[in-house]
């Protein structure tokens, strides 16, 4: 009997090691037509007009399988893409497209104004319509190949919207077949690459389409591979396993400069990095107290610690490279410790502690450490609260912190970027800013003036932010990327879209 | 067919265990910080949009109502779809368990084939330089986590070497340095247990016996004192086992397997209840069987086991 | 003298601790005949069992050292021979039986492997079936039923896992064999079982034995010749009836006697032997009884007592040397 068993047993034993053991991926030697990239995000929707909308990491997929009316280029510039021209009436309200003739989605089916609508529409109501569709009334069909987009009012900035990850014109007919559902699991736009296969969490093939309008892509294959730890994406790339990395730190960046191997590149992104403070309830409350954390910081040294001294440090929450962006007359704070220190004294401040909340394992934890610092040297008990994730975007929501050091990554490079924690559909009442109301009112304006007129509503808000001490501002994020030197054509994008179709081997 | 019975039974007890974990955890994971909808949405969404995805989601009931709903889809096999990612739960295991497995596998493979021999050595010659070199060596590896061991492996074997790669799953050298870091702790626990199992086997009775019988000291070794010293080490095989299913979590993550641990840990992070209730009661299930699968192995082993009591 | 089996010469083992050395066996010596029954008498502490482990050269390795003297084993003194030799003499030539039969057998081998293996050990040249033969003849003679070969030892009894020890000691008809205290660990009613068996086969095989126990009893029923040990060394050495019948006797030898309780006698009191052997760590200068014997004289602190024999009947001790030796 026991024999039976142990046999038994034993034919068990040998059988777990045999059936298990994944399937093998390819690991054909490197092709001079395919790359691969490793980044540390997890992109898994690939539809931007279902109810889930998408979010920034699917950027990656999005802006390789889609094509918008017009590009948002590495730099921030725009190019046409679907839109061969277009043209701005004058009052700023009316936009006319004229549509690329002969380009095909990958199911076959031609591209024409009908997508085009049917796209707009629906990612206007959608839940990316509101923030990334500003001021969108309208689109009327002209014709095949042209549509007129109509605004409520004139909003400068609205080409970045046709640029912006809910921009990607999608097939009608496609969706009328399989819906939002079969859209999401097969999607088929008309970019210069296809969707082949998914593992969440674990890597995305994308192939190269072959009727692309542009032409068929250099790379064409790119496997993009999910890993979460950075060191093993330094050694991948350091040893060749990966071709790409995406975002590297800049002391990474530093250490690649020496190895000729690898070439890297950086540029500034849409994100500004600053510390909002809150300022409804608790020791932030009171403006003497927001002016002393205000004026001790020291921009320069945070800059060095994070950046090496690389980073543009901005006066006011906005980049420099954000259309409608205000020069003149902007109020503007500098370190000031004597002033800092009267400021504390006026406040009333008992050694409570102060708690500065940043995502754990960032570069931000280090400026958050230089801050600390700073605010300890005038007397500020400053804690610092590393968070995770999900603990950070739920305690964001329901502003429970003291002050929150983060990358403010702007999808739309709009000078009214400033004004997303002021918008009463984001933070309603308790939670929002005491000054709240006024800064929204200044920012209806702001976008439905037309550019030259509405720079001065935009001074007006960061001048509000600043004197209130809301926001300090400390520095323009930026994006890198590095890669193996015989790659040409890779750059680091703005708003971390990398645009494959520029890629290829030496 | 005692044995038999004894199994079924075993199995019939995962039942009241399933339940107990997956309640307590639901109970944990809802009081958990972080509102899945407003993730899953971003923060460009209004509030409104925010609220419908949680009626939605069913998330706006109590709890009791939701566990019980989840427990009757699990009974039909419904695990769900991942509520971040939208992925099919079950499916999605299915794929990422032989990975797990078999680092696993490989990994006590290794522990086990390296660490008893080098045990029983020690134990036979007891204070000599062997000895007191695998007793350092189990103080090393006991002490070192596996994130940094595991980064000083890939730097000394994938970059400096170009040995072997650096992550991934693609052909059998991927395997190796997972398996080992994964096996480094087990690798110490089995040096240890087995060198202390067998200097107390060879101080035994019966081991004296054999001696007076005149057995040379090398047929002692295997054929009296091997088998008794190993039935505490089995047990502890298991355990290693049983724990590296759901515990290879560092090690995925270093070496971008795409396994149980990698896909338990992003769900945790992200409040994915779902995939994490899911992935728990696969892993009670997994971790109960072996654990029966080593009771029954001991049994084997040791003929003073009987099922009938 | 002629063709002693076992001779045993002034024999010194010291066990080496850490903390101290313990003189276990001093200036020890012993003769045994062939197909001898000596007893070998003494308290516990006393060095029975580290003679029995030095005749098979089984000490504890790195803790038991023999320091001095010699055993002869069939005219070889087998202290120089080397491992091999020994391991043809045990389990073949010399067998030992120990104490406590419910730790003496291996859990995870059958009790029929366990005999049969001392028969692949030293009768390799046997056939399978010549050997099966031999083991269940054996359990038939130690009073075990064949079919229960194939079990393992937790399924017998205390008495009959000693039965099966027995014949694992018996089945290569050794010429000698040790059997340290083997009905100790059993209750009353299976040692006097054990004795019996025992005694049957006394007369089957013609092994010589030295029976270690400290129960007088045993000795009177079995053994032919006893020998008396305290603290490492022999006191008195004679034929059963000797020391058991006779006036003359070694104080220890009296005292033990003396502490056997009489059911017949009125008195509710027993007679012990007063205070303690003497710490084993510490080399004794004179007699090592001196500390408790009632008829302790001066030179017995000094000088050590030497054995002296009357018609085969030795006695270490300066009472008899004074009236006798000069």
């Amino acid at each position: 009997m026991k024999r039976i068993l142990g046999i038994l047993l034993l034919v068990t034993i040998i059988a777990i090691p045999c059936f298990a053991g994944g399937s093998a991926e390819s690991t054909a030697p490197e092709n001079k037509d395919e790359v691969t990239f490793v980044v540390s995000g997890n992109p898994f929707r690939f539809y931007h007009l279902g109810t889930t909308g998408v979010g920034g990491d699917d950027n990656i997929v999005l802006a390789n399988i889609y094509d918008n009316l017009l590009c948002l280029e590495n730099d921030g510039s725009l190019s046409n893409a679907l839109a061969e021209s277009y043209t701005v009436s004058e009052d700023g309200t009316l936009y006319t497209f004229k549509l690329r003739e002969g380009v095909y989605f990958t199911n076959g089916v031609e591209m024409t104004a009908e997508d085009v609508k049917f796209s707009l529409d629906k990612g206007a109501v959608g839940p990316l319509g509101g923030a990334l569709l500003i001021n969108y009334k309208e689109c009327r069909i002209i014709d095949k190949y042209t549509v007129e987009i109509e605004l409520s009012s004139p909003y400068a900035a609205f080409p970045y919207c046709l640029a912006s990850r809910v921009g990607g014109i999608c097939c009608k007919s496609y969706w009328e077949e399989v819906g939002d559902d079969g859209y999401q699991d097969n999607p088929v736009g008309t970019g210069p690459y296809i969707l082949s296969e998914y593992a969440a969490n674990d890597y995305i093939t994308l192939i190269a389409n072959e009727n692309h309008w542009r032409g068929v892509p250099a790379i064409k294959k790119v496997n993009i591979e999910l890993v979460a730890d950075v060191n093993t994406m330094i050694l991948g790339l350091q040893n060749g396993d990966y071709d790409v990395m995406a975002n590297p730190s800049v002391d990474m960046i530093e250490r690649f400069e020496k190895d000729p191997n690898i070439s890297t590149d950086i540029t500034d992104s849409t994100g500004r990095i600053s510390l909002y403070l809150q300022a409804r309830s608790g020791i932030t409350a009171d403006l003497n107290f927001r002016r002393a954390v205000q004026y001790s910081i020291n921009k320069e040294e945070i800059n060095i610690a994070v950046n090496n001294g690389k980073g543009t440090i901005l006066d006011i929450d906005l980049c420099p490279m954000y259309s409608g962006y205000p020069t003149e007359g902007v109020h503007v704070v500098h370190q000031d410790v004597e002033k800092a220190k009267e400021y504390l004294a006026a406040s009333g401040y008992n050694g409570e502690p102060f708690g500065i909340m940043v995502q754990a394992g960032t570069t931000l934890e280090t400026a958050a450490k230089v801050i600390q610092s700073q605010l300890m040297e005038i007397g500020i008990n400053c804690e610092i609260e590393a968070v995770d994730n999900t603990t950070l975007r739920t305690r964001d929501n329901s502003r429970e912190f003291d002050a929150y050091l983060c990358d403010n990554l702007s999808s739309l490079p709009d000078a009214d970027a400033i004004c997303g924690f002021f918008k009463p559909s984001r933070f309603p009442e308790p939670v929002r800013y005491p000054r709240a109301d006024e800064v929204y009112e200044l920012s209806l304006k702001g976008c439905s003036s037309p550019a030259g007129e509405r720079e001065q509503y935009y001074t007006e808000i960061c001048n509000i932010t600043t004197d209130e001490a809301y926001i300090v501002p400390l520095y323009n994020g930026m994006t890198s990327i590095a890669y193996n030197s015989n790659l040409e054509g890779v750059g680091a994008h703005c708003l971390n879209y990398y645009l494959f179709r520029y890629w290829s081997w030496k | 067919m005692n044995w038999l019975k004894y199994a079924l039974k075993r199995l019939l007890m995962l039942i009241p265990v399933i339940i107990a974990v997956t309640f307590v955890l639901f109970v944990i994971l809802s009081f958990a910080p972080g509102d899945v909808a407003r993730i899953i949405l971003g923060d460009d969404a209004t509030q409104e949009q925010v609220a419908a995805l949680r009626h939605e989601m069913g998330l706006d009931q109590p709890l009791l109502v939701r566990y019980v709903n989840y427990m009757i889809d699990v009974l039909h096999f419904d695990f769900g779809t991942s509520w971040i990612s939208g992925y099919d739960i079950l499916p999605e295991f299915a794929r990422r368990l032989p990975y797990t497995l078999l680092v696993t596998t490989l990994s006590v493979l290794f522990a086990v084939g390296v660490g008893i021999p080098l045990g029983i050595a020690s134990a036979i010659k007891q204070h000599s330089l062997l000895d007191y070199g695998s007793t350092f060596l189990v103080m090393l590896l006991a002490s070192m986590p596996a994130f940094w061991l595991g980064t000083l492996c890939q730097i000394l074997f994938c970059l400096t070497l170009r040995w072997l790669p650096v992550s991934g799953v693609g052909s059998w050298q991927h395997y190796i340095l997972p398996s080992i870091i994964l096996g480094a702790s087990t690798l110490a626990t089995m040096i240890r247990m087995s060198r202390t199992s067998m200097l107390d086997v060879i101080k035994m009775d019966y081991i004296r016996t054999a001696r007076a019988k005149g057995a040379s000291e090398q047929k002692i070794l295997y054929h009296h004192a091997m088998r008794n010293s190993l039935i505490p080490v089995v047990t502890q095989i298991g355990i290693s086992f049983a724990g590296g299913i759901g515990g290879a979590v560092v090690t995925e993550n270093i070496f971008a397997i795409p396994g149980i641990g990698a896909m338990l840990i992003n769900a945790v992070k992200g409040r994915d209840v779902p995939v994490v209730m899911g992935t728990i009661i696969f892993v009670t299930i997994i971790v109960g069987v072996i654990n029966l699968i080593v009771d029954l192995i001991c049994a084997v082993v040791d003929p003073r086991i009987d099922f009938a009591a | 003298m002629e063709n002693n089996l076992l001779e045993v010469e002034k024999l010194n083992v010291e066990y080496i601790t850490d903390d101290a050395i313990v003189y276990a066996l001093n200036d020890f010596s012993l003769n045994v005949k062939p197909g001898e029954k000596m007893g070998l008498v003494g308290e516990t502490g006393a060095g029975k069992t580290t003679l029995a482990l030095s005749i098979l050269r089984l000490l504890p390795q790195k803790v038991g050292k023999i320091v001095s003297g010699s055993i002869k084993y069939a005219g070889e003194n087998i202290l120089e021979k080397p491992e091999s030799y020994m391991l043809s003499l045990r389990g073949r030539r010399i067998s030992m039986i120990f104490q406590d039969p419910m730790t003496s057998l291996n859990p995870v081998k059958t009790v029929g492997d366990q005999v049969l293996e001392v028969l692949d050990l030293h009768f390799p040249q046997l056939s399978k079936e010549e050997k099966n033969k031999k083991v269940d003849d054996m359990f038939q003679m130690v009073g075990i039923p064949c079919s229960r070969k194939n079990e393992y030892p937790h399924q017998f009894s205390g008495g009959m896992k000693q039965r099966i020890v027995i014949a694992m000691a018996l089945i290569a008809e050794p010429e000698l064999l040790l059997a340290d205290e083997p009905t100790t660990a059993l209750d009353v009613t299976i040692q006097a079982q054990i004795l019996d068996l025992m005694k049957e086969l006394k007369q089957k095989f013609n092994s010589a034995v030295i029976l270690i126990t400290h129960d007088l009893g045993v000795v009177a029923e079995f053994c032919d010749s006893v020998a008396v040990v305290y603290g490492g060394r022999v006191v008195e050495l004679g034929k059963v009836e000797d020391i058991f019948l006779r006036d003359r006797k070694h104080p220890y030898t009296s005292g033990l006697i003396n502490c056997i309780p009489d059911l017949s006698s009125t008195t509710p009191r027993l007679h012990p032997i007063p205070g303690r052997m003497i710490d084993p760590r510490v080399k004794v200068e004179g007699c090592c009884f001196a500390n408790r014997c009632p008829h302790c004289m001066d030179i017995c602190k000094r000088k050590t007592p030497e054995m002296i024999y009357e018609n085969g009947h030795g006695i270490a001790c300066h009472l008899f040397s004074e009236q006798e030796g000069k």
